[in-house]
C-alpha cells in the first residue's frame, strides 16, 4: 500500500484550465473522497492519477515515486469506472483475469487471485457469465473484482455508484466501506454525492472549477466549512443562507460578527420558537422520520427547517424559527467563513 | 383494434412484397425456365402457333417467345470442358511443384470465367483488413485526422465506371506506372497481359471496397466504449494485444457485414471488368460470371445459355448466403 501526493497540479485542455494548482496528500490506507459539482474537474484529477490524462504541470507521486511519465499499467493503481467498462465479450472470470494474463502472470497465480477476489465479492456463481447477464450491482462487483486481482497500491473509483438505483447504492456504500477495512488499501473516490463522501471517506477534498475549496475530515467540513460553497455543498438539505441584516433584525444571537454579510444555519439546527424569524410555509415534505418545511421570509429568502417526526402544518401558515445555540456560520462578502 | 394489429404489418409490407415478387422472385424462376430452352431473345410468335408473318394487316395476337426446350443442354455446354480443364490446371500445379518447366494451359472461356471468379473471391476480401487498418488509423481525434477522413470516404462515392476509367489510365503502359513496368519488364502493362489482367482489376476493385469496409468499421468502432479502452490500458494491454483481445472481438458484427458485402461484391463483379477490359485481353482472360452472362445474352443473343449462367451464379451465391445466415443465427443464439 502507498501514499499518494499531488503537488502543484495543473491541467489545461487547450486554453481552458480545468485543474488549478491542486495540492493533496493522501495517507497510506486512507479513504479520500473528491467531491464537487459536475464539471469541477474531480474526474479529470482522478484520471490524471491513473495516468489516463497527461499533466500540464506539477507532480503526482505514488509511494514516494514521481509517476508523471509512468504508463497507467505501471503505476500500481486500479480504477473502477462509472460505466464499469467491463469487456462485454468476456465472462466474469475472463474480465477479472485479463489484466494478469496480458502482464504475463503464471496461470495458477491468476486462478488463485480470481478465486480469492470472487470470494471476497461473493461472485463465485457468476464467474462464467457474461456482463450482459448480470444486474447493475453484480457488474459493479465485477468491476471492483477486476481491480482487486491486480493487487494495486491505490484503488481509484470514478463515481462507481451513480448508475445504481437508490436502494442498491446504499447497500453498495456499506459494502465499499467494509471492503476498505478488509483490503486495508489506499482509496481515492470521486463522487458528486456528498452523502457518499461523508459516509465513506476519512478525508474529503471539495473541488470547485478546478480549485480545492477545502480539505478535511467529514465532520470537520460539516462543522467548520471554510466558505459558503463548502457550507452549501456538504450537508443535506443544504445550509440556509440569510442576509446578515435579516438575522440581526430577528435578534439572532451570534450574528453580530464584524464583516459578515451572510449568516448560515443548517436546516437541522433550526427550531420553532416564540420569537425570531417569522416566515410563511410554502411547501412541506414528509419523509416519514423527518419533516422538511420550506419557509419564505418577508425579504424573499428561502429557509428550510428539518424536524424529526411527523408535523402537520398547512401551507400559508406563519412560523417562527431560531437557531440552536452556537450553530451559526458567518460568511464575508467573498463567501469566506469568519471564525471567532 | 385486435384485427388492425394483426393485419397492420402485412398492410405495410404489401407494397414492398409486390415489388419483391415482380422484380426478384419472378425473374429468378423465369431464369430457371429460360435456362432449359434455346432462345435468341427476339423471335416471337402468336400464342395460337401462327407466325407473326401470317397475320393480316389489321389483325393482332398475343405474342409469345419462340423457345425450344433443350433440357439441361445449356448446363452441359457450360461444364463440358470443366473436367478436361481441371485436369490441365492440376497437371500445371503438379508440374510447378515437381519443378518441371510447364506453361499455363489453354482453357475454355467458361473455365477461365469460373477461375477468375475464384480469384475475386480469394483476393477481394483483402480489402477487409486494409479497411480495418484505415478505420483504426482514422478513429483518432486530432483535427487533421478528421479533415483527412473525408478524403478516405471519397472512393466510396465514386461511380465504379469512373474508378474503372481512372485505373485504366493509371495502368496504361505509357502512363504513370511506365518506369515500374520497364523495371519489371511488363511491356503491356498490368491489364494488358492475359495472365495479370484479372489481378489488376481486383486491385482497382479494392480501391472503393477498402473505403466501404473502412466506413463499416468506423461505425463499429464508435460502438466501443472509450472507458473500456482505458480499462484495458490500466490492465496493461496495448498494441496488438489490445486490438486482438479487446477491440476485434467487439468488432465481430462489423467484420461479418464487411465479409458479406465483400464476398457478394466479389461474386457480382461486373462494372470494372466491363469498362476496363471487356473480358479480354484475348478470350475471357478477365471475364467473370456476371459479365459473361451479360455478354452471352445481349451480344450473342444466346438467352438460354445466359440464363443458365445466371442460375449457376445464383446457386453459388445461395451457397455463401446460406453460410452467412447460418453464422448469423448461431451468433444470435450465443448471445
Amino acid at each position: 500500500m502507498a501514499t499518494v501526493s499531488l503537488q502543484g497540479l495543473h491541467k489545461s485542455f487547450g486554453s481552458t484550465e480545468v485543474i488549478k494548482n491542486v495540492n493533496v496528500d493522501v495517507e497510506d490506507r486512507e479513504f479520500v473522497a473528491l467531491v464537487g459539482p459536475s464539471g469541477c474537474g474531480k474526474s479529470t484529477l482522478l484520471r490524471m492519477i491513473a495516468g489516463l490524462e497527461t499533466i500540464s504541470s506539477g507532480d503526482i507521486s505514488i509511494g514516494n515515486n514521481v509517476v508523471n511519465e509512468v504508463m497507467p499499467s505501471d503505476r500500481k493503481v486500479a480504477m473502477v469506472f462509472q460505466s464499469y467498462a467491463l469487456y462485454p465479450h468476456m465472462t466474469v472470470r475472463q474480465n477479472m483475469s485479463f489484466g494478469l494474463e496480458v502482464t504475463g502472470h503464471p496461470k495458477n497465480e491468476i486462478i488463485d487471485k480470481v478465486e480469492k477476489a470472487a470470494h471476497i465479492l461473493q461472485l463465485g456463481e457468476l464467474l462464467d457469465r457474461k456482463p450482459k447477464q448480470l444486474s447493475g450491482g453484480q457488474r459493479q462487483r465485477v468491476a471492483i473484482g477486476r481491480a482487486i486481482v491486480r493487487d494495486p497500491e491505490v484503488f481509484l473509483f470514478d463515481e462507481p455508484l451513480s448508475n445504481l438505483d437508490a436502494e442498491l447504492r446504499v447497500q453498495m456504500r456499506v459494502e465499499l466501506a467494509l471492503l476498505h477495512k478488509q483490503l486495508n488499501a489506499t482509496m481515492i473516490y470521486v463522487t458528486h454525492d456528498q452523502v457518499e463522501a461523508m459516509t465513506l471517506a476519512d478525508k474529503i477534498v471539495v473541488l470547485r472549477a478546478g480549485v480545492i475549496e477545502q480539505i478535511g475530515a467529514p465532520m470537520e467540513l460539516y462543522n467548520r466549512p471554510a466558505n459558503e460553497f463548502v457550507a452549501g455543498f456538504i450537508g443535506s438539505p443544504r445550509m440556509n443562507m440569510i442576509p446578515v441584516k435579516t438575522a440581526l433584525d430577528a435578534g439572532w444571537k451570534g450574528s453580530k460578527i464584524t464583516g459578515a454579510v451572510k449568516i448560515g444555519v443548517r436546516p437541522e439546527h433550526l427550531v420553532r420558537s416564540k420569537k425570531g424569524l417569522e416566515g410563511t410555509i410554502y411547501h412541506l415534505e414528509h419523509l416519514g422520520g423527518q419533516t422538511l418545511t420550506h419557509i419564505k421570509l418577508p425579504d424573499d429568502t428561502d429557509l428550510t427547517l428539518v424536524e424529526a417526526g411527523e408535523h402537520t402544518y398547512n401551507r400559508g401558515d406563519k412560523i417562527t424559527v431560531e437557531p440552536e445555540a452556537k450553530t451559526l456560520h458567518a460568511f464575508d462578502k467573498v463567501g469566506k467563513a469568519i471564525r471567532n | 383494434m385486435g384485427n388492425a394489429n394483426r393485419y397492420a404489418p402485412w398492410l405495410f409490407l404489401f407494397p414492398a412484397l409486390i415489388y419483391f415478387f415482380i422484380l426478384v422472385i419472378y425473374p429468378i424462376f423465369g431464369s430457371f425456365w429460360v435456362s432449359f430452352h434455346d432462345w435468341n431473345g427476339t423471335t416471337f410468335q402468336c400464342s395460337d402457333g401462327r407466325s407473326l408473318l401470317e397475320l393480316k394487316e389489321d389483325e393482332s395476337c398475343r405474342r409469345v417467345p419462340v423457345m425450344t426446350w433443350v433440357g439441361l443442354e445449356n448446363y452441359e455446354r457450360f461444364f463440358e470442358k470443366t473436367p478436361r480443364d481441371f485436369e490441365r490446371v492440376r497437371n500445371y500445379w503438379v508440374g510447378i511443384f515437381t519443378g518441371e518447366p510447364v506453361r499455363w494451359p489453354r482453357l475454355s472461356v467458361e473455365s477461365k470465367v469460373l477461375l477468375n471468379n475464384i480469384k475475386w473471391l480469394l483476393l477481394f476480401p483483402a480489402a477487409i483488413p486494409i479497411g480495418l487498418a484505415f478505420a483504426l488509423f482514422l478513429n483518432q481525434s486530432p483535427t487533421w485526422v478528421r479533415i483527412t477522413k473525408s478524403m478516405f470516404f471519397f472512393p466510396f462515392v465514386l461511380s465504379p465506371a469512373v474508378i474503372a476509367f481512372v485505373f485504366q489510365y493509371f495502368y496504361d503502359p505509357a502512363g504513370p506506372l511506365k518506369e515500374i513496368y520497364n523495371a519489371l519488364g511488363w511491356s503491356s502493362g498490368f491489364i494488358g497481359d492475359q495472365n495479370k489482367a484479372t489481378y489488376g482489376i481486383i486491385a482497382a476493385g479494392w480501391y472503393p471496397q477498402i473505403a466501404y469496409c473502412m466506413i463499416i468499421y468506423l461505425a463499429g468502432l464508435t460502438a466501443i466504449e472509450p472507458e473500456q479502452i482505458e480499462a484495458a490500458r490500466l490492465d496493461g494491454a496495448k498494441g496488438w494485444k489490445l486490438l486482438k483481445r479487446v477491440i476485434l472481438p467487439q468488432l465481430w458484427p462489423a467484420t461479418f457485414i464487411a465479409l458479406v458485402v465483400t464476398m457478394i461484391g466479389a461474386l457480382r463483379s461486373f462494372d470494372l471488368v466491363q469498362v476496363m477490359t471487356g473480358g479480354g485481353p484475348g478470350r475471357g482472360s478477365t471475364d467473370v460470371l456476371a459479365r459473361y452472362m451479360y455478354h452471352k445474352t445481349i451480344f450473342d443473343q444466346d438467352y438460354g445459355y445466359g440464363a443458365a449462367i445466371a442460375v449457376i451464379l445464383f446457386v453459388i451465391m445461395l451457397f455463401f448466403i446460406a453460410i452467412f445466415i447460418q453464422q448469423m443465427i448461431r451468433r444470435d443464439e450465443e448471445t
